[in-house]
């Protein structure tokens, strides 16, 4: 007993230190002012990296020290976010870059802070460059907290449930495998919110796929196979359409602005790049007919919307969120259904901003598909897991429509909706996770009347279902109403049909906490456990920023509103190309 | 002197790396007549050991001076740098599977001086199949490695697989020849030559589109198709994979398939690349290279889909890698260097990863006596760190980020993306479908490791020697996979062949020697 406390006093010491001495160091390195060069942004996706190898490493006698490590490992990444994010300058934004020949010397011309810059593969142009804007700095903090919060969320299950079953809900077996793997697929996806270098970008989405695919395999529910390998499939072939997308880019692209290569940061030129800023704002040409800029949006859309995932590609996820462990569910509904909005905002909207423009409506309506399909089929679920997933689908639809609308209103609800939805999804899928540790079934006919049991855990469950059915004073509304505004200025009928979502939405939510609440106690129930201080824990970090950023959301506003109506404007004038 | 004779002798000093392993193969045959009975029989390995590490010495001796020479027995060989660089990959080949097929043990070890003396002499040679530049010369040499191939395939011969493995090898063979042979015939009708560098004179002098000349493409195709068995040439390639002992396996797997794209490069790169569209015949040729690797990148991923024998799933896996690297040559036409690059870093890449799988797969097959891909079940916990390093292998084989495989494909990729057409953009899709299908197939194996329940969970340890060449293996497959830069090097160095005009230069030869041309020495008795 006292060995094993004081494996804690030690971790929580070292984490503390940790905490306190990196985030200077990172920022003794680039300088407080946010426009120099700093490894700050190499530091949060590896981090979680090398906690995984410290992990791999640490013999099997440490074995209660793997999660401490894990959590350390992840929040000293959400420090240095928060840090960040504090320190961003929303007013730098990339506003007089379009057409100007490719520079070096100053970042902030394309809207990016705590930029690290080093070369890598110079013979083909590839570098290693990651930074911030606007569009990414609120996705970086989202998947910092959600992958900490997700580690958090490991401890609680952490005894076998239903042995008798021979599967465990709970990471109780082979811990050192879990931590290491989860810790990897949170540095992929911190990684692809920093990436400005194409290839980096896809080294780092691609890196995710493993980690998740094992997390579902092996950690997962009965049939964690087949999810596993669907995820895996699904989400390869769209990264594969996205990586010919690439290489496609990569070729036709030539400097703007009376520049005959690109400049790389080791001193030599390219004649193809793959620096994302570059190919937004200071490349064109090369793209010949109108048949080729459509291909290259189309295969990057699909490689996207897979990931998001858009209606007639969604048919992942039910599967994945049912099988994974519910730390796993977390992160994907959190953090990796906005990998696919956000790398069509980074790509589709900023590099192919014509081609963006033709289909904007095609974009709307599948957004409309999506919200009004996945509302209808989480109404008739009776799995709680698979309700919040078909859910995700939907809330998902309201990104694109608010994305497609390409009204400043539209596009900024549609990035906050990204913001929101992960925080609530995560406490929903979180409090799923909880209630199933408990009663070992999801099925929302098997409960009644536990109201009075669990008040807490009610409590919880209504906050997450009044933000998520956007009630006003919640973040989901702020998001939802937004879309809706922009929306209806550029589709309204489309937006007349994505209104009714919302009577859909409360519908199925408010008849699932009924079914699940309300009535007559089952008797099964009668003496659950309500929610126990871990759960807290894991819980307030996503419940506090629901309330504060619905009742006043402008400081996340403010964060990529600038950048956002930047990349409007960008794709309204269009005014890269030609 | 007779003169033809001064050019031969002055031509045996860039024969030194090929003089050795001929030596090397003498020695291990007296050493193995030599051994004493009854007592241990003299070590036939150091000798093969040494003696490849030799030959590699020396070339690498060459690549390092840049000592180069065209026109080598009459034009029959040469040694540039492209060359040398697949005679690193062949040496470096043997010298594995030497080492592998020690630690097998379907192999009778009483058979392992001939083995070693079959290995020597198919790594000679490969070594000249790569060099030749002359069709008389690749025809021999690669009908030299058949032959020493079909009586490696057999090497087992109390086994019927191995010898239905030796008897389709020659069946195909032989008729894949007959093919070749046809086809060059052909070239050398309208030509009036063999040497590669005169034919392609001839084809800039008259370029215009010929049927003839697509014809007997084609034939030759059917000859280096066999070799890197691209469908419709690969039916013989899983049943021979199956019979042959598994380090055999591995080697066909790998080597004897880089000759042929080495042949592919060396012969049709010559005559096409930089001529010109020809009068549309550089389109037929795209289409018909690309058509076949279409062709092998569907029967070869769909195929290995539904092995469940661990040789045959990486026989058709390695069917589906040469489809992928068969598309770089179908660019040859237009865009020559890319594709030639890509191919010839994926082989690079291919030697680690290959390897490494059919080295673990061995170790698999031999611990559980199985060769059924549920020999696979439970690896993970009999042995994590095997299964751990197959798991890299099976990923890199996949084609994914940050592994070496991903870098191959990716160049290649590339290769085609460059230039849009309808035909690339076939390809291209037809590459991305299976390579999500190549993707399931390789998890399967990952499945079985680490997710499929197992009741055996006795620890399998690997010994001090595998764990080694495991170690060798994998740390290229990853790290290339984030830096490749110190490979793209190597292969640029290797892109470098000797164009005629070239090797009039760069030998040591007389002019009287240069102006006779090797149709003459034909001709001559």
């Amino acid at each position: 007993m006292f060995r094993k406390r004081s494996f804690h006093l030690l971790s929580l010491l070292l984490g503390a230190i940790a905490l306190t001495l990196l985030p200077s160091t990172a920022f003794a390195q680039g300088g407080a002012d946010v426009t120099e060069k700093s490894t700050l942004l190499t530091w949060i996706p590896f981090l979680p990296l090398m906690g995984a190898i410290v992990i791999l490493l640490m013999p099997k006698r440490l074995e209660g020290l793997y999660k401490q490590v894990a959590l350390i490992a992840s929040a000293i990444p959400l420090v240095l976010a928060i840090q960040m994010a504090l320190g961003f300058n929303p007013d730098i934004v990339a506003s007089g870059a379009a057409g100007t020949a490719p520079q070096l010397q100053d970042y902030t011309v394309y809207g990016l802070q705590y930029v690290h810059h080093v070369a890598w593969i110079p013979s083909l142009g590839v570098e290693y460059f990651v930074g911030v804007d606007g569009i990414s700095v609120v996705m970086v903090v989202l998947s910092t907290l959600i992958s900490f919060i997700a580690i958090l969320a490991s401890y609680l299950v952490n005894k076998p449930v239903n042995a008798e079953k021979g599967y465990l809900s709970g990471i109780a077996k082979q811990q050192k495998g879990y931590y290491c793997l989860i810790l990897m697929l949170a540095s992929g996806m911190m990684g692809v919110f920093v990436a400005i270098d194409l290839f980096l970008f896809y080294v780092f989405w691609e890196v995710m796929l493993l980690p998740m695919y094992f997390l579902i395999g092996i950690w997962g529910g009965p049939r964690k196979e087949y999810a596993a390998i669907k995820f895996f499939l699904y989400t390869l072939a769209g990264s594969l359409a996205m990586l010919v997308a690439f290489i496609f880019i990569y070729y036709n692209s030539a400097p703007l602005g009376g520049a005959t290569a690109f400049p790389m940061v080791n001193g030599e030129t390219t004649e193809h790049t793959f620096n994302i800023m570059f190919l937004s704002f200071s490349s064109t040409t090369g793209w010949g007919s109108f048949f080729t800029q459509n291909l290259a949006w189309i295969l990057l859309f699909v490689g996207f919307a897979i990931k998001v995932p858009m209606f007639p590609f969604h048919t992942w996820l039910p599967d994945a969120h049912v099988e994974a462990p519910t730390p796993i569910s977390v992160i994907l509904a959190g953090v990796l259904l906005k990998m696919g909005t956000y790398g069509m905002l980074r790509f589709n909207w900023q590099m192919l901003p014509e081609a963006t423009l033709h289909y904007s409506t095609m974009v709307a309506v599948f957004g409309l598909i999506g919200i009004l399909w996945g509302a209808y089929c989480a109404m008739a679920q009776t799995d709680f897991k698979r309700l919040i997933a078909y859910s995700s689908v939907s809330h998902m639809g309201f990104v694109l429509l608010g994305m497609g609308s390409l009204t400043s209103e539209g596009i900024n609800g549609a990035v906050f909706q990204m913001f929101s939805h992960g925080l609530v999804t995560g406490m929903l899928f979180l409090l799923v996770g909880f209630i199933y540790d408990r009663a070992h079934h999801r099925n929302l006919d098997g409960f009644g009347g536990i109201a009075k049991v669990v008040p807490i855990y009610t409590g919880f469950i209504g906050l997450a279902f009044m933000a998520s059915l956007g009630l006003p004073g919640l973040s989901g509304f702020i998001g939802e109403v937004m879309v809706f505004i922009g929306a209806f200025q550029r589709h309204p009928i489309i937006t007349v049909f994505a209104v009714t979502s919302v009577i859909i939405t409360a519908g199925y939510m408010l008849w699932t906490a009924q079914r699940i609440f309300l009535g007559p106690l089952n008797e099964k129930y009668a003496d659950l456990s309500d929610m126990n201080w871990r759960e807290w824990a894991t819980l307030v970090p996503l419940g506090i920023p629901v309330i504060v950023f619905g009742v006043y959301p402008g400081p996340i506003l403010d964060m990529f509103s600038g950048a956002l109506n930047t990349l409007n404007q960008l794709v309204l004038t269009t005014a890269v190309v030609n | 002197m007779n003169p033809l004779m001064t050019q031969n002798i002055r031509s045996l000093p860039y024969f030194i790396p090929e003089a050795i392993l001929l030596g090397t193969l003498l020695l291990v045959l007296v050493c193995d007549l030599l051994q004493v009975k009854g007592k241990k029989t003299l070590a036939t390995l150091p000798v093969t050991v040494t003696g490849l590490v030799a030959c590699f010495a020396v070339s690498l001796n060459f690549g390092m001076n840049g000592d180069t020479a065209s026109g080598l027995f009459h034009g029959m060989i040469t040694l540039d740098p492209f060359a040398l660089f697949f005679k690193y990959v062949f040496l470096g080949s043997t010298l594995f599977v030497v080492l592998m097929s020690r630690m097998g043990s379907d192999i009778d070890r009483k058979a392992h001086a001939e083995y070693h003396t079959i290995l020597i002499a198919i790594t000679l040679g490969l070594m000249l199949m790569a060099a030749s530049t002359n069709l008389l010369m690749v025809y021999l040499s690669l009908e030299f490695v058949s032959i020493l191939s079909y009586v490696a395939a057999g090497m087992q011969p109390r086994e019927r697989r191995s010898r239905e493995a030796a008897l389709k090898y020659v069946l195909y063979g032989g008729a894949a020849s007959a093919f070749m042979l046809y086809g060059m015939s052909l070239i050398y009708g309208m030509t009036g030559t063999t040497d590669i560098y005169l034919i392609r004179d001839t084809f800039i002098a008259n370029s215009s589109y010929n049927f003839t000349l697509l014809f007997s493409v084609a034939l030759i195709l059917a000859g280096f198709g066999y070799k890197i068995a691209a469908a419709p040439f690969h039916m013989w390639a899983p049943d021979v994979y199956e019979g042959s002992p598994t380090a055999v396996t591995a080697f066909f797997s790998v080597a004897p398939k880089a000759a042929g794209f080495a042949v592919l490069i060396r012969v049709f790169g010559t005559w096409f690349s930089g001529v010109g569209d020809m009068g549309g015949f550089g389109e037929s040729f795209t289409h018909l290279v690309g058509v076949m690797a279409i062709a092998t990148m569907v029967v070869g991923n769909f195929g290995a889909m539904l092995q469940s024998n661990i040789k045959r799933f990486l026989a058709y896996s390695s069917i589906a890698h040469a489809g992928y690297l068969l598309m770089g040559i179908a660019m040859l036409p237009n865009f020559a260097e890319p594709g030639f690059r890509a191919i010839l870093l994926y082989v690079i890449f291919y030697v680690f990863m290959n390897f490494g799988a059919f080295f673990v797969g061995a170790l698999v097959m031999e611990s559980t006596d199985s060769e059924d891909i549920s020999a696979f079940r439970g690896l993970g916990k009999r042995n994590l760190m095997a299964a751990i390093v197959m798991a890299i292998f099976m990923f890199s084989l996949a084609g994914l980020p940050p592994l070496a495989g991903f870098i191959g494909k990716f160049y290649l990729f590339a290769a085609v993306i460059q230039q849009l057409t309808f035909f690339t953009l076939l390809m291209i899709t037809v590459a991305i479908i299976t390579s999500v299908v190549a993707a399931f197939y390789y998890f399967r194996i990952v499945r079985a490791m680490f997710l499929d329940p197992s009741t055996d969970t006795e620890p399998q340890p690997t010994s001090r020697l595998a764990q080694v060449m495991l170690t060798i293996l994998v740390i290229p497959t990853v790290v290339f996979g984030v830096y490749w830069t110190p490979v793209i090097k190597v292969v640029d160095k290797g892109l470098v062949t000797h164009a005629p005009h070239v090797y009039e230069t760069q030998t040591a030869n007389t002019d009287t020697d240069q102006k006779e041309s090797p149709v003459a020495d034909l001709k001559t008795p």
